[in-house]
């Protein structure tokens, strides 16, 4: 019988089509603004062209509007800079908090159990809350007249140190500054970069650890069994035996919500619109403020975009690289 | 007995006689002359697409919903409503307006945004010349609003709100306090609350980041005070002597412990929430908040809501921001003519009027832009008077640069402000030096100072 090879082409055209309507496009047309002067407040020529003609785009690029300018422009924008600053910070903490709190929930939950079994189902909704919706709660609960998470804050961790440090006080030549109960955390530039991360944390470590409990399973028994007639404790089994064998799921799950922090906009909108002063502002967000709100330039916009795509496709190749040496 | 027989007999013959009166008086509002319509509907059957923000909002569901439907009667021409929440609606009106094909004919877009969209919006001076539109009716700040300080009126004044002090009337009375008509005389009621002992913040402000609201009492200082952001030449002037003096005011607020520590953070609505939930004793805001005060929870806090005119500045002038939504067509719309005509329907007095006396629910709300509507007794009579209030204020209101770089500027001055806020200790005068720096930059970059 002979093979019809048009036969996968047709199954996969429709999905090829949508990749390429939402994905391919819109990456190509970036690129080609990453290069031009293109303002949205100035109907542009060619966009118009794009929008009525539907002939092929890179036809009608004029080539004498291409420069370098706004890669250049880029490097020397101290509010770029900071986002890029910012963007390290929020991923460096963000990313250890999930993957620490991740792993040590999955410790917890791991055991069979009807409680664990509950437990499990409902570490998934944190995730499921939509990152906007995150950052409007997260913002109301630390609010400093009203909200739980700073009271909580206060009655969990300020007012007992508050009391250890009254008692050492009494000591001669000890005069210890109490902690205050009155932070503003979203006005202090450290405190609401730190709470930016922990709602990212909120919703992200509950998932990491429900990826740790399945990596969990999978490990054989006869090996925590083995070390245990070696003697070793809880504590020297995690260390030398556990953490080794997660060793490569940590791996993709830093990677993975790497990437993930690396593109954080949404709670940064809703919880702390960037501030205290430029404190928040990731990439995406300036991105955002460069391209639709502020400056309304396209073009450079898409230049910043271009950036961020080159460090998300370093972390994307070594996660897929590493997805498939694991494969 | 026959007294009330001929008491009635006369009764029924006056109303028979004003039935006609009444019939007529009611009916206008469905008389297509009334608006100056086309009454053979020459439009029927378009379909007109209206971009607008938070239609939740009474102050734009009033506008919106209420009468489209007899417009539609009057016109054959239906309106539908594209509703984005305020927090993506600048993002979304830029990307209507650039984009060639879009399905919107009308939008409603704020004041200072409008600079931005001005290439895409289609030129209403004969509109207003032709449809006898009274110009003068709209202040002079709602008026520089929709002509962006040119000659060219880009849109018509559709929602707009003067700064008005929301205030607890029983606080202030029982410290023995006047209404404080300046901004030193509100620091000085402040402390007054501050030392009666009484568990309320004295005042609520909002210098967070949050679409640049912290600055909108900033202008009110500044202004009253007698400088300006740009001076003749378009160079950045607010950190001359007298800008560094209004900041300091500003500032004050919150530094000499008037306003909460965490007002630094906080947004206009979060500000206004202090006041509704019984922890603020003032506020300054937009007046469509009132209603807010007005509906609280609280008896203490709805019993007691009372408005004045925002504050001036002690031996200065009185002088705040007039925010104003204009209503514009896009040049692009396929449907000029029959966009035209709802423009005359939807921006005529008696529909302006009709919408400011409705007392459905959802629907009910303060908002008027024309003068007349402001000063009708029986408009100011079913809100208390705040109409009139809001007059007083419109007299010396002001609008802000309408240029197409203040977006840019805008980000710039609003976290100027905040880091200001947040740290008691900094130093006014050289973080207003380096924002002046940034925004020279800006003009400077976009060619204000050549030659």
């Amino acid at each position: 019988m002979r093979k019809k090879r048009w036969v996968p082409w047709v199954l996969v055209g429709p999905a090829l089509v949508v990749v390429f309507a939402t994905t391919i496009y819109p990456l190509l047309a970036a690129l080609y603004y990453s290069f031009q002067k293109y303002d949205l407040r100035k109907p542009p020529q060619f966009a118009v062209q794009f929008a009525t003609e539907l002939g092929d785009p890179l036809v009608s690029i004029d080539w004498s509007l291409v420069s370098l300018n706004n890669y250049a422009r880029a490097f020397s924008d101290s509010r770029f800079i900071n986002s890029l600053n910012v963007t390290f910070w929020f991923t460096v903490i963000s990313v250890a908090l999930s993957v620490i709190i991740g792993l040590l929930i999955a410790v917890v939950v791991q055991k069979n159990g009807r409680l664990h079994s509950l437990t499990k189902i409902l570490l998934i909704f944190p995730f499921a809350v939509s990152p906007a919706l995150k950052g409007y709660s997260w913002r109301y609960m630390l609010n400093e007249e009203y909200g739980i998470y700073d009271l909580l804050i206060d009655v969990a961790i300020v007012r007992p140190v508050n009391v250890v440090i009254e008692l050492v006080n009494i000591l001669p030549f000890v005069d210890i500054a109490p902690l205050s109960e009155s932070i503003v955390w979203l006005a202090d530039k450290f405190w609401a970069l730190f709470m930016l991360a922990m709602s990212e944390t909120w919703g992200w470590a509950p998932l990491i650890a429900l990826m740790f409990v399945g990596a969990l399973g999978s490990i054989d028994e006869q090996i925590f069994e083995a070390a245990r007639i070696d003697g070793a404790n809880n504590l020297q089994i995690f260390w030398r035996v556990t953490l080794p064998l997660l060793r490569p799921v940590i791996l993709i799950v830093t990677m993975l919500k790497t990437i993930f922090s690396l593109k954080m906009f949404d709670q940064v909108v809703t919880m702390t619109g960037g501030g205290p002063v430029r404190a928040t502002q990731t990439i995406n967000y300036y991105i955002h403020q460069v391209g639709f709100v502020r400056n309304l330039d396209i073009g450079y916009a898409s230049a910043l975009s271009y950036i961020l795509v080159v460090i998300l496709t370093v972390f994307a190749v070594l996660y897929v690289s590493k997805v498939l040496n694991r494969d | 007995m026959v007294f009330t027989r001929k008491f009635l007999c006369l009764l029924t013959l006056v109303l028979f006689l004003a039935l006609p009166f009444a019939t007529v008086s009611a009916q206008d509002h469905m008389d297509p002359a009334t608006f100056g319509l086309d009454a053979s509907k020459p439009y029927d059957g378009t379909h007109l697409d209206f971009l607008i923000c938070c239609a939740a909002a009474p102050q734009f569901a009033s506008a919106a919903f209420k009468g489209a439907e007899e417009f539609t009667a009057m016109t054959g021409i239906s309106v539908s409503f594209g509703d984005v929440p305020f927090g993506s609606f600048q993002e979304q009106l830029y990307l209507e307006a650039s984009n060639p094909n879009t399905e919107y004919d009308i939008v409603a877009y704020v004041d200072a945004w409008g600079t931005n969209i001005y290439d895409y919006l289609h030129p209403l001076n004969d509109f207003v010349a032709d449809a006898g539109i009274d110009w003068d009716d709209y202040g002079p700040a709602y008026q520089s609003a929709s002509t962006g300080n040119s000659d060219t009126i880009y849109g018509l004044p559709f929602r707009g709100h003067p700064l008005l002090l929301h205030y607890r009337a029983d606080v202030l009375e029982a410290v023995g306090a006047d209404v404080p008509t300046t901004w030193q005389e509100l620091s000085e009621v402040s402390q007054a609350i501050v030392d009666s002992g009484m568990d309320i913040a004295p005042v609520s402000m909002y210098y967070g980041l949050n679409v640049d609201q912290n600055l909108f009492n900033w202008y009110s200082h500044l202004w009253g005070a007698g400088t300006d952001i740009f001076d003749e030449n378009w160079e950045p002037i607010f950190n001359n002597e007298i800008g560094v003096a209004a900041t300091e005011q500003y500032a004050s607020y919150v530094r000499d412990g008037y306003s909460p520590a965490a007002s630094v953070a906080w947004n206009e609505q979060e500000a206004n929430q202090e006041l509704i939930q019984g922890r603020a004793a003032m506020f300054i805001g937009w007046w469509w908040m009132a209603s807010r005060m007005l509906d609280a929870e609280l008896p203490e806090v709805s019993e007691n809501a009372a408005f004045a005119p925002a504050p001036g500045w002690a031996g200065g002038d009185i002088a705040s921001y007039g925010y104003l939504w204009p209503v514009g067509i896009l040049a692009q719309s396929d449907d000029l003519e029959a966009s035209l005509e709802y423009m005359k329907w939807l921006t005529h007095p008696l529909t302006e009027r009709r919408i400011v006396l409705d007392e459905t629910s959802g629907l009910n709300t303060n908002v008027a832009v024309r003068l007349s509507i402001l000063a009708d007794e029986e408009v100011n009579a079913a809100h208390g008077g705040l109409q009139g209030i809001a007059s007083e204020v419109l007299a010396n209101a002001r609008t802000i640069p309408l240029i197409p770089q203040y977006t840019e500027i805008v980000p710039i001055l609003a976290e100027t402000i905040n880091e200001i806020a947040i740290d008691a200790n900094a130093d006014i005068q050289a973080i207003l030096d380096l924002a002046a720096e940034d925004v020279r930059f800006v003009m400077e970059s976009a060619g204000y100072y050549d030659g």
